[in-house]
């Protein structure tokens, strides 16, 4: 099979760039303006596919190429207002904190996601083809839809240049993204700029969304599985550049046709992330990514100074009471209660585990990854070896740690949206690879049978009572041990290394290690926690380490707040208990925590836990002090 | 002490220092002047591994450091202020000096991850050097107050203390009384001479001519990256080159 159709290479780049540029485009566009990631990108280019749907179904007989035409106009109109809209409600009121205004896009893809089932179904819509037909160039097959893709795209693109390069509105575009602060000393109306992005970017998505409907299938989650692509083409683009997200674009789609047509088209999630995590090994911010001043200093929110936390004998006293309700529990609970406290635990050291990595500066995604890590090994170090459980408990949180520190090494030179992106990135690429690699991790299927562990002391883990009990156990040692790592002398130098990485190297803190140290401690819990896991199901499969599972570790993180130790947990209960009080009700569940997410962000920032040490205080707001002097721009430049 | 050798940094077109060679003696105080924009601060970002030179070799104590990280520089001793204030806004004075004694350190890794009773006896003991050096700087009783609420200009010499507190010989200082009362620039000037006293090696770069003048034993001056003169501070008020520089960027 030699004969490579290197004409059909040709057609499959063409036409999987105009789809790759297309939608990272407005991404990147968006991001250049408002320096935030919407992570709801995914979902704009999801409804425009549901708008084709919508249209089809409200027009039957009307001809094909007419609804399209139709679609394409109404459908990313549409879009353009719900685009408006979020900038109003969402990115607008959190333009202080771009932070937040990311995890409240976060929020809005699972609202968007959720909706979107309500409405439609989870099943997949197949569209008919709108532009029947093909060609034969050179060899290679043309259908005409993906004809239509590429025109569209390169039609979007010119439109696009001359906004932004001939239009008085485009100038103003260009002037925002390069330089906020000079901007509006120019009088540049940067509401409006915001607005016009938004609708802008949004609508690309959502012509996308139109001209990718019927050649991929019209699903709540396509968004989701477009959004991955987009984040890697931008990342290697460089965040923020448009030439740098095409460049990205063009190089990605003819990598991913050459392994298409080469027959290693399962592989492309694989091949793309090594791809991005080389790139960013030697250019952390991206192939084109604008040289920012090479000190810049993540931004420095000295927000809650000199806010009162709980006594650590009344946090003591708390912990303990909750660990004694815990262990009363399996008394009181029916055996599927005690199956969802089983999973509440694990879940409690996911989100401890998870909040040690946060302290270093970075929201990583891999976490669920890591668990899913600590799994694969039990899985493989039982079947394969022959080992006892207990052994294998610390291994699996062994070997999580190990792949941490081989994906931080060069994941961990970039920042803030970069890191999050990047991780993302590398955690699906992770799980693809159990996808993927079938003779070693078993496919899609996974790892099926495995014993729950050996017994001990003459108790058997086949009773989940007993179960329970050991997964209490663990929680509560790991939940210690990282009590301790938080408040030990490292824990809080960490801390402080986020807050301030130029003055760190300065004082002796080698920022680079420390952060890596807390990566790999949270990945090793996560991977323990990941070996119990395993254990409880009694297999391991591939499909259980979804991104959903990973938003919920975060929305834990985001809703009880991630100053002290215990807001995530604190987090972490309402979630479970919103989760338990849907649970005939279960599509609900992601629109609940979304909106939860979006409603945190937006009148709580400091989450449960400010709200609780507030009421603590008996203080009933603290007063407003402006915070001293630009303390972010804290770079040695002068 | 420290050496420079032809040191070089470019910023696209920009040549932000050229070529630039001099040496620090130890127990000196030394002085780098030049108007706005003529590289010093790039000049402390090249020494202490902020970023990288162009060209150019830093020889500390003989031995080449060209091209270590910051936190490998601070742990030889060469310590850095920011022109900005740079704190722990969240760290309470002394918190603030104790994380900067990290090149203090001598208890264990495991010790201090898990909270274990020799590092935190070790931890008590910088609180207490930290105190101690907060009375020499006559800010012992602000040790409990956060960085955030003080103001500017003791922040500043906040920044200063927490240089001192990495255990080094040598100290760099940006622009150390810029936005300083009367008072606290004397105040400052007077501790900085009694460091020296103590056999501390100062580089000081400040925009304050009398200042300078008063306190350093060499000047080094620089304008547009590159070295302009050297000495003494009386010859350097009488260099015309410096005059011509600093005349020349009055009248523009
Ligand atoms: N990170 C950077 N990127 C691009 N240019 C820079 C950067 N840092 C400094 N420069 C430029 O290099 C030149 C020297 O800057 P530097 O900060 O070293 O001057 P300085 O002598 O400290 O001035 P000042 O007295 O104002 O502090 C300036 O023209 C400045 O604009
Ligand atoms: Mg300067």
């Amino acid at each position: 099979m030699l004969d490579i159709n290197v004409m059909q290479i040709v057609i499959n780049f063409l036409s999987l760039s105009a789809f790759y540029g297309l939608f990272a485009v407005g991404l990147a566009l968006i991001f250049g303006v408002m320096k935030v990631v919407n992570f709801a990108h995914g979902e704009f280019f999801m409804l425009g596919g549901y708008a084709l749907w919508l249209l089809l179904a409200a027009m039957p007989g009307v001809p094909l190429w007419l609804v399209f035409l139709i679609a394409l106009v109404a459908g990313p109109l549409a879009v353009a207002v719900l685009g408006m809209l979020v900038e109003r409600l969402i990115f607008e009121p959190t333009s202080d904190n771009v932070f937040g205004g990311f995890i409240a896009s976060l929020g809005l893809s699972y609202v968007l996601q959720a909706v979107a089932v309500l409405c439609f179904g989870v099943v997949s819509k197949s569209l008919p083809v709108m532009v029947p037909g093909q060609i034969q160039i050179g060899g290679g097959t043309l259908t005409y839809q993906r004809l239509v893709v590429i025109l569209g795209a390169v039609a979007m693109m010119v439109a696009l240049y001359y906004f932004l390069y001939r239009t008085r509105s485009g100038r103003a575009v260009r002037a925002a993204s390069q330089n906020r602060d000079a901007a509006l000393l120019q009088g540049i109306d940067l509401r409006r700029v915001g607005l016009m992005t938004m609708a802008i970017g949004a609508a690309m998505a959502a012509v996308s969304g139109v001209l990718m409907g019927s050649v991929i299938n019209v699903s709540p989650y396509m968004g989701l599985e477009a959004i991955w692509k987009a984040f890697i083409v931008v990342i290697v683009g460089g965040l923020g550049s448009i030439p740098g997200a095409i460049v990205a674009a063009l190089l990605f789609g003819l990598i991913d046709s050459i392994a298409t047509t080469l027959g290693y088209g399962q592989y492309v999630v694989i091949i793309d992330t090594v791809i991005m995590l080389v790139v960013l090994a030697f250019f952390p911010r991206g192939l084109l990514g604008r040289e920012a001043p090479p000190l810049d200093q993540g931004q420095v929110a000295a927000d809650d100074a000199g806010q009162v936390r709980p006594s650590r004998a009344m946090a003591g006293v708390l912990a303990l009471a909750g660990a004694a309700l815990l262990a009363g529990y399996p008394l009181l609970a029916s055996p599927y209660y005690i199956g969802v406290g089983i999973l509440f635990l694990i879940n409690l050291i996911l989100v401890i585990s998870y909040r040690t990595v946060i302290t270093m500066g970075g929201w990583s995604f891999a976490h669920i990854t890591m668990l899913a890590i600590g799994a694969y090994a039990t899985g493989m170090l039982q079947s394969r070896l022959g080992l006892s459980f207990w052994a294998i408990l610390p291994l699996s949180g062994l070997v999580a740690a190990v792949v941490a520190v081989a994906i931080a090494v060069p994941v961990m030179r970039t920042r803030q949206f970069y890191f999050f992106l990047s991780t993302f990135a590398a955690g699906e690429a992770i799980r693809q690879c159990f996808i993927q690699f079938r003779g070693v991790f078993g496919g899609i299927e996974g790892i099926p049978f495995l014993s729950p562990p050996e017994d001990l002391f003459g108790l058997s883990f086949m009773d989940t009572t007993n179960y329970f009990y050991l997964a209490l156990v663990v929680c509560v040692v790991s939940g210690c041990l990282l009590y301790l790592f938080d408040i030990s002398r490292t824990g809080r130098t960490i801390r402080a290394m986020s807050e301030n990485e130029n003055l760190s190297g300065a004082i002796g803190l080698d920022a680079f290690s420390l952060k890596i140290l807390a990566f790999a401690l949270g990945a090793f819990f996560a991977g323990c926690a990941g070996s119990l896991f395993a254990g409880y199901n009694g297999f391991v499969a591939p499909t259980d380490f979804t991104t959903q599972f990973m938003f919920k570790i975060i929305a834990a993180v985001v809703i009880g707040g991630n100053r002290s130790f215990w807001g995530p947990i604190l987090g972490l209960l309402v979630l479970t208990l919103i989760e338990e009080l849907l649970i005939d009700a279960n599509q609900l569940i992601p629109l609940f925590w979304g909106l939860t997410i979006i409603f945190t962000v937006l009148f709580i920032p400091a989450g449960l836990e400010g709200l609780v040490s507030r009421c603590l205080a008996r203080r009933p707001l603290r007063k407003w002090r402006p915070i001293s002097d630009r303390r972010d721009r804290d770079a040695t430049r002068a | 002490m420290l050496r420079v050798h032809d040191l070089t940094r470019r910023f696209g077109r920009l040549m932000a220092l050229d070529h630039v060679s001099f040496e620090i003696s130890a127990g000196t105080i030394h002085g780098l002047i030049g108007p706005n924009g003529s590289g010093k601060t790039t000049f402390f970002n090249l020494v202490t591994g902020f970023l990288p030179a162009n060209e150019g070799k830093v020889f500390w104590d003989g031995r080449d450091v060209t091209g270590l990280p910051p936190h490998r520089i601070s742990r030889l001793g060469l310590a850095r202020t920011f022109q900005n204030t740079s704190n722990y806004a969240r760290l309470t004075v002394r918190e603030n000096l104790v994380i900067a004694s990290r090149n203090h350190i001598e208890s264990s890794a495991l010790a201090r991850m898990l909270h274990l009773r020799s590092a935190r006896s070790e931890e008590a003991r910088h609180g207490r050097s930290a105190d101690a050096l907060l009375e020499r700087f006559g800010m012992r009783d602000l040790a409990d107050v956060q960085a955030a609420q003080l103001p500017g200009g003791t922040q500043k010499i906040l920044g200063v203390a927490i240089a001192l507190s990495t255990n080094p010989r040598l100290v760099m200082l940006d622009e150390p009384l810029a936005g300083l009362n009367t008072g606290e620039k004397a105040q400052l000037m007077t501790i900085l001479r009694g460091l020296c006293a103590d056999g501390l090696t100062l580089l000081l770069i400040e925009h304050d001519m009398k200042a300078i003048m008063q306190a350093c034993d060499r000047i080094t001056v620089l304008s547009y990256g590159t070295l302009l003169a050297e000495g003494t501070p009386e010859e350097i008020s009488r260099d015309p080159a410096t005059i011509k520089a600093y005349l020349g960027t009055e009248v523009a």
